[in-house]
C-alpha cells in the first residue's frame, strides 16, 4: 500500500485515533486507585474530546463541497460528517459532566464509565463518517456494545439489568436484519461502498424482489436504532431502566449517529430507490409521531414519558427525510443539534432532581420546583416549551424548517397531520409545565420519608448545583435560546454541511 | 482441489482410529464390574439432590472463558497476516503491532483488575 | 464425489441443528452445536475456503462452545419446563418458517439464475488464507483495526460486568511478598535470662 494513501488515511481519521488513544488513557488511568480518580477521568474524557473536535475542524474541508474519501473508499471526511462530529461531542461531552453526580448518588463510581463512552463516542464517529455500509456497520456495533454495557452498568439495580438485556437481544436482532440487507445488497450490487452503490443502483430494475427486500432490511434496521415505529418498544423500557445519563446519550447521540447514516445512505447512495421507500417511510413517520404522542399523555415516569417525546420527535425528523430535499435535509441537521440542547438541558434537570433508583422517577418529582428552584423551573419550562415547539425558543424553529421543506417538496398533507400531532404532544409537556407551576409538591410517597419543609409542605432535599452540573445548565440552555434568537445562523451552518452530505 | 486435504483426512482417520483402537483394547482387558452404586457422581456418600446446572458455578468461569474468546478471535487474526506479511512489509508489520498493542491495553486491564485471578 | 459429499455434511449439519433444539438437556444441545459446527466447516472445506473452515473450528468449536458450556451450567434454569412454554408459540415459529422457505426460494429461483456458478473461495491467491490477507490488511485497515477495538471492548465490558471482588477473601499480593525483608518479618531480641522479653 502506498505511504502516501495510508498517511493521508491516518491524518482523515486522526479525531477518532485521538479519541480511541484517549479511552485507552482512560483505561489505564482508571486503574490507578486514587480518592480524585473520577475528576481526573472527567478531565482526561473532556480533554480528550477537545483535541479531537479541534483536529475535526482542523480537517474540516474548505470549501464546504470538498469530499475527502480515504482507506480505499470507505473513509469520508466532509462537512457533514465534519457537523456530525461536532454534534456527537457536545452531546457526549454534557454526557460526561452531568454523569459525575449520579454515579455518586448510585454510588457506582467506576472509571470504566468513561471509557466506555469514549468508545461509543469512536463508534458513532465512524459511523457518520462510514463511506462503506461494512464501516457503517462496524461502528454502529463499537457504539452500540459500549452502550449495552453501561445500560447495565448499574449491576446491583434489577431494572438496569433487564434493560441492558432487552437491549442487547433487541440490538442484536435489529442487527442481524441490517446486515441481511446489507449482505442482499452486496450480492445485488457486488460493492458495500456507497458511492459505487449510487451508481450501480441508479439503473436498476426497481420491481425487483430481491432488491426490494434488500432495501426493507435495511430500513428496518435503521428505523430500530432510531427507535421509530413499529421497531420502537424497545424504547421505554430501555430508557427507564438505564442509569438517567445514558439515557440523555442514547436519546441523543445514539439518535444523532443513527440519522446520519440514514441520511447518507438513504438520501445520499440509496436515493435512486427513492419510489421503494418513500410512502412507506411516510406512513411510518405518521404512526411514530403519533404514538409517541398519545401513549406519552399517559405516562407517570419521567423517563417513559421523555422515551415517548423522544419517539415523537423521531417521527418528526423522519419528515425531513421524506421531504427529500437539501432544504429538508438540513431542517434534519438543525432539528437535530436544537435535540441535542433541549433534551439534555431537560435530563440534567432530571438527575438534579433524582434521589435514587429505588424511588425511581414519578412525574411528582418535578411538581412544585417553581417554589422551591425558581432558576431551575424556569429552565426546566424553557426546555419543555422548546421541546412543545412552542415560538420563542429553538424548538419551534426545529419542527418550523422542516414543515416549510415538506411544504416545498408538496407533502401539504403531511404537514398539516405533523402540526396536528405536535399540538398533542405540546399537551403532556404543558402537563409537567403545570406540575412545576402550578401544583404544589405532593408529600413523597414511600421510603423516602424527607421531613416536610415549610409551609408547602414539599420534601426534597437541597438540590446542589455543582459545577459541571452549572456547566451543562448553561451550555444546554444557551442553545436552546440562542437558536430561538437567532435560527438563521443555526440554518446556515446545518444547510453548508448538509450540502457536502447530498453531493455524493 | 480435495486432493489437498488428503493428509488432513488421513490425520482425521488415523487419530479417530488411534482413539477406537485404544478404547477398544482397555474394554477387553480390563476388569469390568460396574453397579448403580459405584457409577454413581459422587457426594460424600449422600444422595445427590438436583442438576449440577443449578447455578452452582462462579461466574468467574464465563470471565476466563470470554477472555479466552477474545483472544482467539485475535489469533485468527494473526493467520493471513502471516501469510502475506513478506508481501506488505514494514507497513503491516506496523499496522499488527497497533492491532496487538490495543488488545495488549486489554490484557493489562484485566490482569490488573485482578480478572485472571481465581476467587475461592 | 463433491456432490454425494455436500449432501452427506449438509445432512449431518441439518440433523445436529434440528438436535440443538431438540435435545432434552442443555448440554447435549450444546455438543450438538459442536458437531454441526464441524460439520459446517467440512462444508467450507468442500467449496475451498479451508481458512474459513479453521476459523469456525479453533474459534466457534474450540472458545465459544465452551463459553456456551460455562453459561449453560451457570444458568439456574429448567429447560424441560421452558421448552413445554415454546410450544405455545408454535404458529409463530410456523409463520417464521414459511417466511424464510419464501426467502429461499425466492433468492433461488429469481436471484441465482444470472449468477456465476464458477465460485472461487481464493480469488487471485494460492491459499483462502492468502487471498484474504491480501485484502484484510491494505483494503480493510480501517475494518480490521476497529474489530481489535471491539474485542478491546467486549472484554471491557466483560469484566466491567461480572467480576465482583468480595472484601472478605484473602489474596495473595506478589509485590508485597517479593518485596519483604527480613527485617519486617521478625525482630531479634536478646532476653537475659530470667527476666523474660
Amino acid at each position: 500500500m502506498d505511504t502516501d494513501l495510508i498517511a493521508a488515511s491516518v491524518r482523515a481519521s486522526s479525531p477518532e485515533i485521538i479519541v480511541i488513544i484517549g479511552a485507552c488513557a482512560a483505561l489505564m488511568l482508571s486503574l490507578w486507585p486514587h480518592q480524585d480518580q473520577q475528576k481526573y477521568l472527567t478531565w482526561l474524557s473532556l480533554i480528550t474530546i477537545l483535541l479531537a473536535s479541534a483536529q475535526t475542524l482542523q480537517l474540516s474541508p474548505r470549501p464546504v463541497n470538498i469530499v475527502e474519501t480515504t482507506y480505499s473508499g470507505m473513509f469520508v471526511v466532509d462537512a457533514f460528517a465534519t457537523y456530525f462530529k461536532m454534534l456527537l461531542y457536545l452531546g457526549t461531552a454534557l454526557t460526561i459532566l452531568m454523569s459525575g453526580k449520579f454515579l455518586q448518588t448510585e454510588e457506582a463510581v467506576k472509571g470504566e464509565y468513561y471509557v466506555l463512552l469514549l468508545f461509543a463516542l469512536a463508534g458513532t464517529m465512524i459511523m457518520v463518517s462510514g463511506a462503506d455500509l461494512l464501516i457503517i456497520y462496524i461502528g454502529l456495533e463499537l457504539q452500540a456494545l459500549s452502550i449495552y454495557v453501561l445500560t447495565g452498568f448499574l449491576k446491583t439495580r434489577g431494572r438496569s439489568v433487564e434493560a441492558a438485556l432487552k437491549y442487547v437481544i433487541l440490538g442484536a436482532f435489529s442487527s442481524g436484519i441490517l446486515l441481511y440487507g446489507l449482505s442482499l445488497i452486496y450480492g445485488l450490487t457486488g460493492s458495500t461502498q456507497l458511492g459505487v452503490l449510487n451508481s450501480a443502483l441508479a439503473t436498476a430494475d426497481l420491481s425487483e424482489p430481491m432488491l426490494i427486500l434488500a432495501t426493507v432490511f435495511l430500513l428496518v434496521g435503521l428505523l430500530f436504532k432510531i427507535g421509530a415505529v413499529p421497531f420502537h418498544m424497545w424504547v421505554p423500557d430501555i430508557y427507564e431502566g438505564a442509569p438517567t445519563p445514558i439515557t440523555a446519550y442514547l436519546s441523543v447521540a445514539s439518535k444523532t449517529a443513527a440519522f446520519a447514516v440514514l441520511l447518507r445512505v438513504f438520501m445520499g447512495s440509496l436515493i435512486g430507490l427513492e419510489p421503494l421507500w418513500s410512502s412507506g417511510l411516510a406512513a411510518i413517520a405518521v404512526a411514530t409521531m403519533a404514538l409517541g404522542s398519545l401513549v406519552a399523555l399517559v405516562q407517570d415516569n419521567i423517563k417513559r414519558l421523555l422515551a415517548y417525546s423522544s419517539i415523537s420527535h423521531v417521527g418528526f425528523l423522519l419528515l425531513g427525510i421524506i421531504a427529500g430535499t437539501t432544504s429538508g435535509m438540513s431542517a434534519i441537521l438543525l432539528y437535530l443539534l436544537i435535540y441535542t440542547f433541549m433534551t439534555l438541558g431537560l435530563f440534567a434537570i432530571v438527575i438534579l432532581l433524582h434521589r435514587d433508583v429505588r424511588a425511581g422517577e414519578p412525574l411528582t418529582l418535578f411538581s412544585g420546583l417553581a417554589q422551591s428552584h425558581a432558576g431551575l423551573a424556569f429552565m426546566a419550562m424553557i426546555f419543555l416549551f422548546s421541546l412543545a415547539g412552542i415560538p420563542p425558543t429553538g424548538g419551534f424553529f426545529a419542527k418550523f424548517y422542516v414543515l416549510v421543506a415538506l411544504i416545498d417538496a408538496g407533502h401539504v398533507t403531511l404537514a398539516v397531520i405533523a402540526v396536528l400531532l405536535s399540538a398533542v404532544a405540546a399537551w403532556f409537556y404543558l402537563r409537567l409545565i403545570m406540575l412545576i407551576y402550578i401544583q404544589p409538591a405532593e408529600p413523597t410517597t414511600g421510603s423516602t420519608a424527607a421531613p416536610a419543609t415549610g409551609p408547602t409542605g414539599h420534601a426534597r432535599a437541597a438540590i446542589l448545583l455543582s459545577a459541571p452540573m452549572r456547566l451543562v445548565l448553561l451550555f444546554s440552555f444557551s442553545g436552546t435560546v440562542l437558536s430561538g434568537i437567532f435560527p438563521a445562523w443555526f440554518l446556515a451552518m446545518a444547510r453548508q454541511a448538509s450540502l457536502s452530505g447530498l453531493g455524493n | 482441489m480435495p486432493v489437498d486435504f488428503l493428509p488432513v483426512f488421513l490425520m482425521v482417520a488415523v487419530v479417530s482410529g488411534l482413539a477406537l483402537f485404544i478404547f477398544t483394547l482397555s474394554a477387553l482387558i480390563r476388569t469390568d464390574n460396574p453397579y448403580p452404586e459405584k457409577n454413581r457422581p459422587y457426594e460424600c456418600g449422600v444422595d445427590h439432590v438436583g442438576e449440577a446446572s443449578a447455578g452452582l458455578f462462579k461466574v468467574q468461569y464465563f470471565v476466563i472463558a470470554i477472555l479466552f474468546v477474545v483472544f482467539d478471535v485475535e489469533t485468527m487474526f494473526l493467520f493471513p497476516w502471516a501469510v502475506v506479511l513478506k508481501d506488505m512489509g514494514l507497513f503491516g508489520y506496523i499496522e499488527m503491532f497497533v492491532f496487538i498493542v490495543l488488545l495488549l491495553v486489554g490484557f493489562i486491564y484485566a490482569w490488573v483488575k485482578g480478572a485472571l485471578e481465581w476467587e475461592f | 464425489m463433491a456432490v454425494i459429499a455436500f449432501y452427506l455434511i449438509a445432512a449431518v449439519v441439518l440433523v445436529s441443528a434440528l438436535s440443538v433444539i431438540m435435545a432434552r438437556n442443555p448440554v447435549h444441545s450444546v455438543l450438538w452445536l459442536i458437531l454441526a459446527f464441524f460439520s459446517s466447516a467440512g462444508l467450507l472445506v468442500l467449496i475451498g475456503a479451508e481458512f474459513l473452515a479453521m476459523l469456525l473450528v479453533v474459534v466457534y468449536v474450540g472458545a465459544v462452545a465452551v463459553l456456551f458450556l460455562f453459561v449453560v451450567m451457570m444458568l439456574d434454569v429448567d429447560f424441560v419446563e421452558l421448552k413445554r412454554g415454546t410450544l405455545r408459540y408454535w404458529p409463530f415459529a410456523v409463520l417464521v418458517g414459511i417466511i424464510f422457505a419464501a426467502e429461499i426460494v425466492l433468492a433461488s429461483v429469481i436471484g441465482t439464475a444470472d449468477m456465476e456458478t464458477n465460485f472461487d473461495a481464493s480469488p487471485g491467491a494460492e491459499t483462502n488464507a492468502e487471498a484474504i490477507g491480501q485484502v484484510m490488511y491494505t483494503q480493510y485497515l480501517l475494518l480490521f483495526q476497529m474489530a481489535g477495538i471491539i474485542l478491546l471492548v467486549a472484554m471491557i465490558g466483560a469484566i466491567v460486568l461480572t467480576l465482583r471482588h468480595r472484601p472478605e477473601t484473602k489474596r495473595q499480593n506478589i509485590a508485597k511478598q517479593t518485596s519483604r525483608r527480613r527485617s519486617d518479618a521478625y525482630e531479634l531480641k536478646d532476653p537475659t535470662p530470667g527476666q523474660g522479653i
